[in-house]
């Protein structure tokens, strides 16, 4: 859980730079959330602070209030190793130690003293996911900055945060990828059970793609303001097609960087008029700032014809000028009013500054300004040098929805200038402002990628083999559950995580086919619920389907893993927890029929045990707490892990071991819950780990009968049925904190639904 | 090859270059000058046009320096030899520096680097420098002509003089900009979580590394002996 | 010894930081510092200037950092310097350390806090640079050190003077040229460095002598 208390940041006075004011904010694991707030609103500066780094990022701004990241405050200087950030520049983000994408993805595990093998594996399979994999062994200073941004999420992803900061990401990626960046970071976060927020320009991605927002907006802001009135005033230019002067033409353009490398253009034909333009399309890596280069003279096209030619009318010293991407490069004076007055047509470049919002920040650093305004200001220099031609790359690129609107305002302005205008650009607020350009679209040059994409998607997934196919008994039930599963796997990652309430619910409804319904007397309990978050979703759940009085209680079985103070500040939610030292059956008995009236409905049990006599002794305690309707749901971890683990060599599976049960209110190990195995001993050095399941689930089918239950199902959950056991691809690695040993999770499991056939004798 | 016993070889061809007797100095830096020059580029990065340039413009300057007697108006041998001598240092050092820089990976200096336990801040300062350099040199380039096309004129040279506190100016800050929030991801990346680290690159050794090292104590034997080294 | 008063040590920067530990902006801008130095290289080439300026990516990490970061800057770039180009550049690494331990000392002495201190300290400067670079160049490469003035080395020998004597009569007067011109743009560098990079030394203020 992120808990954000009071938050203030202010930078020292002098700068004119809105930031928010004491900022109170909660998010629960597993949930994506929006930052937004136009340039200059402190998004940048939130995400900083929620990471920690503001002292490296910027050390003159003072912070007060408390920010705790799951139970551990976050101290300024001292960043956490489970916090990942991106940031919107993706060109300075390389370590420096590697020269090619592989390896470069991999360095975070490297820090974190990874095992060789599951680097590899990792890798393999993030780059996958992220549409890596054509490009894998490409060498770095090759790559494009959509590509390179992309291998900077997959780094941060490959680290395993459980708080994942992402900052401004968007504009670097193409259209396409930005629609599957959200189906990524949202399996990321569910699965992860992390916090991922991102940050982005208002107007840029749609509210409704995340699970929280957080708008750091002031409503009465300047530039917002002042362009409704702009707006008005530049209509569209129309110019008669009689007075068209061509300012640029391009005939049969053939370039190609290297012979190794995609043909960029393939015999490019342009024709650009006075006052009018061009639109630039394409995904990242297609050749658009190529263009902007070879318009330049910068570099040479490999054959056809480009000329521009100045007319006579425009006073412009440059028949081409560019406003690049970066923007920090344009700047050589010390102040805004300096860099305005230098080089350019005056009357034209103060009523751009009054225009794109510049006014008020005349005697700043060009420098000091955030970077949505040091853009526009590039954008102002650059546009008021009246050239033929203005090549914009990006010109959006960090504006807010306000903003980008006084820029399409500007550009109208200097359109009226005899300007032409090329525009670069992934966005739709643009493209269709500038419908009546022509358009040019550049072809993506990875065609494996749209392969890839059709593999990773979850939903085409062919159905699993099951682990025990040839158990007649459950067969049926099994390709009829799995048909379920296929159309609940957005959620598996729920199910198969320990809890998960709100989705076993939906489940057992299916299950039964129907023929259990809860009502108002139901009883749920749940063993092994850890720190509740399953139950707290049921309870939002029942509570918005009208079943406020179903009764939610959760029992944990290992004290060692329980988070109590979270449990305490649960008690107001209307679910009971207790605890159970140990694995002591009456005790268990005893709970349910004390706090369920003996009438428990549903018994979920998320804890599969590992010796034999406290299997038995669980699953009678709980045969003797349920109603004869009562329905048991177990979830397991797939038994075949702990060989598949232990072949890798790097788990020692611990066939028997007594529970550290001395560190009943210890504080639990730090990432204990996102474990399908966790710590039981600490050696020197050396973590053993035991996996829940070290049986085969013939043993618990046995287990489960001989108390009385009949099984209606046994499914297998796996998120991707590529990864099996013997695909290393599988193995996650987590970032272990300071610890020196590896932690892995799991991720197929097996789940279990039984129901009690009669009664069972409650005295053994 | 093990990067260790490259350096190791390295160090051994500049003490036998720098020791050995008038016809056998000149023999061995010639032959390492050439495989130096022939040998294939693993490493990706090949200065050896450069290299080639900055060693001719040495010699150069030392005959101009050395070989010629301006009194006597002719070459004097005694300037000569001295000039020889010198280029057989500049050679030598010339010779070893490609050889190590064309056969080294930088993944595999990484992963020395690493099994060396080289504290973290060293590693990194070295690798971000290296890395800076191109990063420099396309800024630098970006931000002439971004100045250019501004119109910071750089058509004589008081006014090019004028243009470098802008242009530098520019670099800097915009560099700077960007280095407080790379040093962020940098931190995020985990390069300051102290203990153990793993590598992708196992360094191993191979008979080749036996090789080099019987070699080079062969050379070190002979230099003691003093045969046919001085 | 007794402590200095607070009021000496913040015109004393040196000493008080440990560079090496900790700070990954502090780190990331050392590395700069010595890309810089090389990099001014590349840029009085593109800008067709005959002077090369190499220091200054040490003395500014020297000056706003101390002593040990512009040594390692001034090392590493030396060590860049001679893989990229020329080798022999590598024996010059006593002459960056020296540059760097003297322009942080300087700071003392209002080196870089006006423009008058920026041209004596830099004379300073480049004349401790040409006497402790000389030595080498003279006898370790004989006269040609590639990295300097060879050409009035040259001039001076065929005087017919000792090499030693030709190679300083030739070397301190462009290096005091050098980094004075060196000195008067970390100069202004650090006059117009923005607010948020300042920001992150401690000393960049009381140097740049801007208003609080």
């Amino acid at each position: 859980m992120l808990e954000v208390n009071d938050l203030t940041l202010s930078f020292p006075s002098g700068q004119k730079i809105s930031l928010f004011r004491n900022l109170c904010l909660r998010f629960q694991p597993g949930s994506l959330v929006g930052v937004t707030g136009e340039s200059g609103s402190g998004k940048t500066a939130l995400l900083m602070a929620l990471g920690g780094y503001l002292p490296q990022w910027a050390p003159a701004c003072t912070l007060s209030g408390a920010i705790s990241v799951f139970g551990q405050p976050v101290r300024q200087g001292k960043a956490r190793n489970e916090t990942s950030i991106v940031i919107e520049n993706p060109y300075n983000q390389n370590t420096g130690f590697k020269s090619r994408v592989f390896e470069e993805l991999i360095v975070p595990l490297e820090m974190r003293a990874i095992p060789r093998e599951l680097m590899t594996a990792s890798a393999h399979c993030l780059a996958r996911r992220i549409g890596l994999s054509p490009i894998l062994h490409s060498k770095l200073d090759s790559l494009s900055g959509g590509e390179l941004q992309r291998l900077h999420i997959g780094a941060a992803l490959a680290a395993r945060p459980d708080l994942l900061l992402l900052d401004q990401i968007l504009a670097e990626l193409d259209s396409d990828f930005n629609q599957r960046i959200f189906e990524i970071l949202r399996t990321y976060a569910k699965g992860r059970n992390a916090i991922v927020l991102l940050s982005f320009s208002p107007g840029e991605v749609e509210f409704h793609r995340f699970d929280a927002i957080v708008n750091l907006s002031t409503p009465s802001h300047v530039s917002s303001k002042s362009f409704s009135t702009v707006t008005a005033s530049c209509g569209k230019t129309a110019v008669k097609s009689s007075e068209r002067t061509r300012v640029l033409k391009i005939r049969d353009l053939h370039f190609q960087y290297s012979p190794d490398r995609p043909l960029l253009f393939d015999g490019l034909n342009l024709d650009v008029f006075q006052g009018e333009g061009c639109l630039i399309l394409g995904p990242n890596g297609s050749g658009k700032s190529t263009l902007g280069k070879l318009l330049l003279g910068l570099i040479k096209p490999d054959s056809g014809s480009m000329e521009v030619s100045a007319s006579k009318e425009a006073p412009g010293a440059h028949s081409v000028n560019c406003s690049f991407q970066n923007p920090d490069l344009y700047f050589c004076k010390r102040t805004v009013r300096e860099e305005l007055a230098f080089g350019t047509q005056r009357e034209l470049a103060g009523k751009l500054a009054d225009l794109l919002g510049l006014s008020d920040h005349y005697e700043s650093n060009p420098y000091d300004l955030p970077r949505g305004l040091r853009k526009r200001l590039s954008f102002a220099i650059a546009a008021s040098c009246q050239p033929a031609v203005l090549f914009l790359d990006e010109p959006s690129q960090y504006q807010d929805a306000g903003a980008v609107s006084t820029l399409i305002a500007a550009m109208r302005l200097i359109q009226e200038q005899k300007t032409a205008l090329l525009i670069c650009t992934h966005d739709r607020r643009i493209i269709d402002e500038f419908a009546d350009f022509p358009r040019i679209s550049l072809p993506s040059h990875y065609p494996a990628m749209t392969k890839t994409r059709s593999q990773t998607s979850l939903k085409t997934q062919p159905p699993s083999p099951g682990l025990y196919a040839d158990k007649s008994d459950i067969g049926d039930t099994r390709t009829w559950f799995r048909k379920i599963w296929f159309e609940a796997i957005d959620q598996w990652i729920d199910i198969e995580r320990h809890t998960g309430a709100d989705n076993f619910l939906d489940l057992l409804v299916k299950t039964t086919q129907g023929a259990f319904r809860l009502d108002q007397a139901s009883r749920i309990l749940d063993i092994g619920c850890g720190q509740g978050n399953g139950l707290i979703a049921a309870r939002k759940r029942l509570d918005a389907n009208g079943l406020s009085k179903v009764r939610l209680l959760g029992v944990d079985l290992q004290p060692a893993l329980i988070d109590y103070a979270r449990w305490q500040s649960l008690g107001h939610t209307n679910i009971t927890f207790e605890t159970a030292d140990g694995i002591d059956r009456g005790l268990v008995g005893k709970m349910c029929e004390k706090a369920l009236g003996g009438k428990a409905t549903v018994v979920a049990c998320t804890y599969v045990l590992h010796e034999e006599p406290e299997l038995f002794a669980l699953l009678k305690a709980i045969a003797a707490g349920i109603q004869d309707k009562g329905y048991l749901v177990c979830t397991l971890v797939d038994p075949r892990w702990s060989e598949a683990l232990a072949s890798k060599g790097f788990v020692k599976v611990v066939q028997k071991a007594g529970l550290d049960r001395n560190g009943r209110h210890g504080a639990p190990a730090p990432d204990w819950r996102w474990l399908g195995l966790y710590p039981i001993t600490q050696n020197r050095g050396q973590t053993i780990y035991l996996p829940y399941v070290s049986r085969t689930l013939e043993d618990y089918q046995k287990a489960i009968l001989s108390c009385g239950f009949t099984i209606l199902s046994i499914s297998t959950i796996a998120a991707n049925q590529t990864e099996t056991p013997n695909n290393p691809a599988v193995f996650y690695p987590l970032a272990s904190s300071n610890d020196t040993s590896t932690l892995y999770e799991t991720s197929p499991s097996v789940l279990i639904v039984a129901r009690k056939l009669g009664a069972i004798s409650k005295s053994d | 090859m093990h990067p260790a016993s490259r350096f190791l070889l390295a160090l051994c061809f500049l003490t036998a270059a720098l020791h050995a007797e008038m016809p056998f100095n000149y023999l061995i830096v010639a032959s390492g000058l050439l495989y130096s020059f022939w040998v294939s580029c693993r490493s990706g990065f090949n200065p050896a046009k450069v290299f080639a340039k900055m060693l001719c413009l040495a010699l150069f300057m030392l005959f101009l320096i050395h070989g010629l007697d301006y009194h006597a108006r002719a070459a004097s041998m005694k300037g000569l030899k001295i000039m020889g001598e010198a280029g057989l240092r500049f050679a030598s050092l010339f010779a070893a520096t490609l050889w190590l820089v064309k056969r080294t990976k930088k993944e595999e200096l990484f992963a020395l680097m690493l099994a060396l336990k080289i504290p973290m801040p060293v590693t990194v300062l070295i690798f971000r420098a290296i890395w800076f350099v191109p990063h420099i040199s396309k800024r630098i380039k970006d931000v002439l002509l971004a100045h250019s096309l501004r119109g910071v004129k750089s058509t004589n040279f008081f006014r090019r003089f004028l243009a470098l506190p802008a242009a530098l100016y520019a670099i800097f800050s915009s560099m700077l900009l960007e280095i407080c929030d790379s040093s962020v991801t940098l931190l995020s990346k985990g390069i300051w979580i102290e203990g153990k680290k793993s590598s992708l690159l196992t360094l191993q050794w191979s008979y080749k590394d036996f090789l080099a090292a019987a070699a080079c104590l062969f050379v070190f034997i002979l230099i003691l002996k003093g045969y046919p080294f001085a | 010894m007794t402590q200095p008063s607070p009021g000496l040590m913040q015109f004393y920067p040196a000493f008080k930081e440990k560079p090496l530990k900790g700070d990954p902006f502090k780190i990331s801008f050392i590395a700069f510092c010595a890309a810089l130095n090389v990099g001014m290289g590349f840029l009085v080439q593109l800008l067709k200037l005959p002077i090369y300026l190499d220091s200054v990516g040490t003395i500014l990490a020297a000056v706003l950092i101390g002593p040990l970061a512009g040594a390692s800057s001034g090392v590493l770039a030396m060590i860049i310097l001679s893989i990229t180009a020329v080798p022999t550049a590598i024996a010059y690494c006593g002459t960056a350390v020296a540059i760097a331990v003297c322009s942080s000392f300087f700071t003392r002495f209002k080196f870089l806090a006006n423009m008058g201190a920026s041209i004596f300290w830099g004379l300073i400067l480049g004349i401790i640079a040409g006497l402790i670079s000389a030595p080498v160049t003279a006898y370790v490469f004989r006269g040609a050190s590639l990295v300097g003035a060879d050409i009035f080395t040259v001039f001076f020998k065929a005087e017919g003077r000792p090499l030693l004597e030709s190679v300083i009569l030739g070397g301190i007067p462009t290096d005091c040229a050098d980094k004075v011109l060196t000195s008067l743009l970390c100069y202004f560098l650090l006059k117009a460095m923005p607010d948020r990079i300042a920001a992150h030394f401690t000393e960049s203020r009381i140097l740049s002598a801007k208003p609080e």
